[in-house]
């Protein structure tokens, strides 16, 4: 790599920091993994630079990389990843600590998805990717989005509509 | 909202405030990159007639373990006629054909206890393009975060005699997880390529599993070359293949993964982009 791919790297890289430290505390659900794992996602792309910046949709690249990339860290680390959803009690309205603890459970109750639907859920609503462009991150088809997104909503929804209505 | 009315497109506001705080550090750029030069090393080497450059994709982290290098089996070598799948063209037919071949020939003692090669091995070698070529193992030592806690082969490319290394060290470290290495079975199947500046071919190099017993490589407008695979010393499960191509970089290869029974068990297409596998 040249010094001008270098520094187009670069801006790639702290460009996308935020954005992918975010998608992967949703996918890992652990903010200390996500940040491990962005970086092994954008040692990667440094590695395969040429084909990233050649790939028609960059963002859509380094996401796919970030998916396999999470892949392999839970088929490493398959025990202490064996995460339990745990419902959040419902606060007091206007209650920051409950709120708070809402969220958590929103994310733990993502967390607590298998991780098909957790990537469903991170790339089509998180990302806001269309169903295709879903599968053709996650190498399935659209119908199989269509029915991971399902399956996942109805886990998510009695936690989404606790704290929407709060 | 209810729960009729849900429908997943609030769900990222609802989850905008547990993440919004999450990445607003800088990124740590020097770190990837420094990472990142680790696993992309580019060498030089000055042949007769120009300069030839080697750069290589190399994978730190990757997919298993340990079979030591005296277990290795006897690689399958043609030299570019391989025809598994077409005929193949004869050598005159097709361009530039390289002769390659691949000849484990373990030169050095090894560590018994890992399995890993204390001296430079010898594990393939060949020619293309009329240039000699050969790649040796040896062990080398797990000193950054991002191997700590494994073991590392590293590998040293010559060609006509002059050798691939950075300051003295292999430039292409394979590095494996010591503990439970079989849990990295299923990891990534990486191709190393070696891209000779003037055109004058191309090393291609790659791990798989050690099930693989032979790579058909197809590359548009050359005879299919087939060659066997080598086992990687001191790593079980894992196995490199070095292909090489009578062409520049940039082409198509399609590689054919044959069991030693010599059932198809795999394919990689480097035309199609394999995130997290390269």
């Amino acid at each position: 790599m040249n010094i001008e791919d270098e520094a187009e790297f670069r801006e790639f890289a702290a460009g996308r920091w935020t954005w992918l430290v975010q998608a992967a505390v949703l996918l890992t659900g652990d903010a200390g993994h996500a940040e491990d794992l962005a970086q092994t996602v954008l040692v990667r792309v440094f590695a395969s630079w040429s084909r990233v910046r050649a790939a028609e949709d960059m963002n859509a690249y380094t996401m796919r990389i970030l998916i396999n990339q999470n892949k392999n860290r839970f088929r490493k680390r398959r025990v202490v990843e064996d995460l339990t959803a745990v419902p959040p009690e419902r606060g007091a309205a206007g209650d920051p600590t409950a709120r708070i603890a809402q969220r958590a459970g929103l994310l733990a109750a993502l967390a607590s998805l298998p991780k098909r639907q957790r990537e469903v859920v991170v790339l089509r609503y998180w990302e806001d990717y269309s169903e295709a462009q879903t599968a053709q991150i996650l190498g399935c088809s659209v119908g199989t989005v269509k029915s991971q997104a399902s399956k996942a909503l109805a886990k998510l929804r009695t936690h989404a509509s606790v704290l929407a209505s709060r | 909202m209810n729960d009729e009315d849900f429908d997943g497109s609030a769900l990222r506001e609802l989850l905008t405030p547990a993440v919004a705080d999450r990445g607003r550090t800088s990124a740590p750029t020097d770190a990837i990159v420094a990472a990142g030069r680790r696993r992309v090393i580019g060498r030089r080497t000055a042949v007769a007639g120009g300069a030839l450059a080697i750069v290589a994709a190399v994978p730190v982290a990757a997919t298993a373990i340990a079979a030591g290098p005296d277990s290795a089996r006897t690689p399958a070598v043609s030299s570019a006629v391989g025809t598994t799948h077409s005929p193949a063209p004869t050598h005159s037919e097709a361009p530039a054909q390289p002769k390659g071949g691949i000849a484990p020939k373990p030169t050095g003692q090894h560590s018994t206890n890992a399995g890993l090669p204390s001296v430079p091995t010898t594990i393939a070698s060949g020619t293309v393009e009329g240039r000699t070529w050969s790649v040796s193992a040896l062990t080398v030592g797990g000193n950054n975060a991002l191997t700590a806690g494994q073991k590392c082969l590293g590998l040293v490319l010559t060609v006509d005699g002059r050798v691939s290394t950075a300051g003295g060290a292999p430039a292409m470290p394979y590095c494996l997880p010591v503990k439970n290495p079989a849990q990295y079975l299923w990891g990534f199947q990486d191709t190393l390529k070696y891209y000779y500046e003037n055109g004058a071919g191309t090393l291609q190099m790659g791990m798989v599993k050690s099930d693989v017993a032979k790579i058909v490589a197809h590359v548009d407008g050359l005879a299919p070359v087939t060659v066997g695979t080598v086992p990687a010393p001191g790593f079980a499960e894992q196995a490199f293949y070095f292909i090489p191509i009578a062409k520049d970089q940039g082409f198509r290869v399609i590689l054919d993964e044959y069991d030693a029974q010599g059932v198809k068990i795999g394919t990689y297409d480097n035309s199609v982009p394999n995130p997290g596998k390269q």
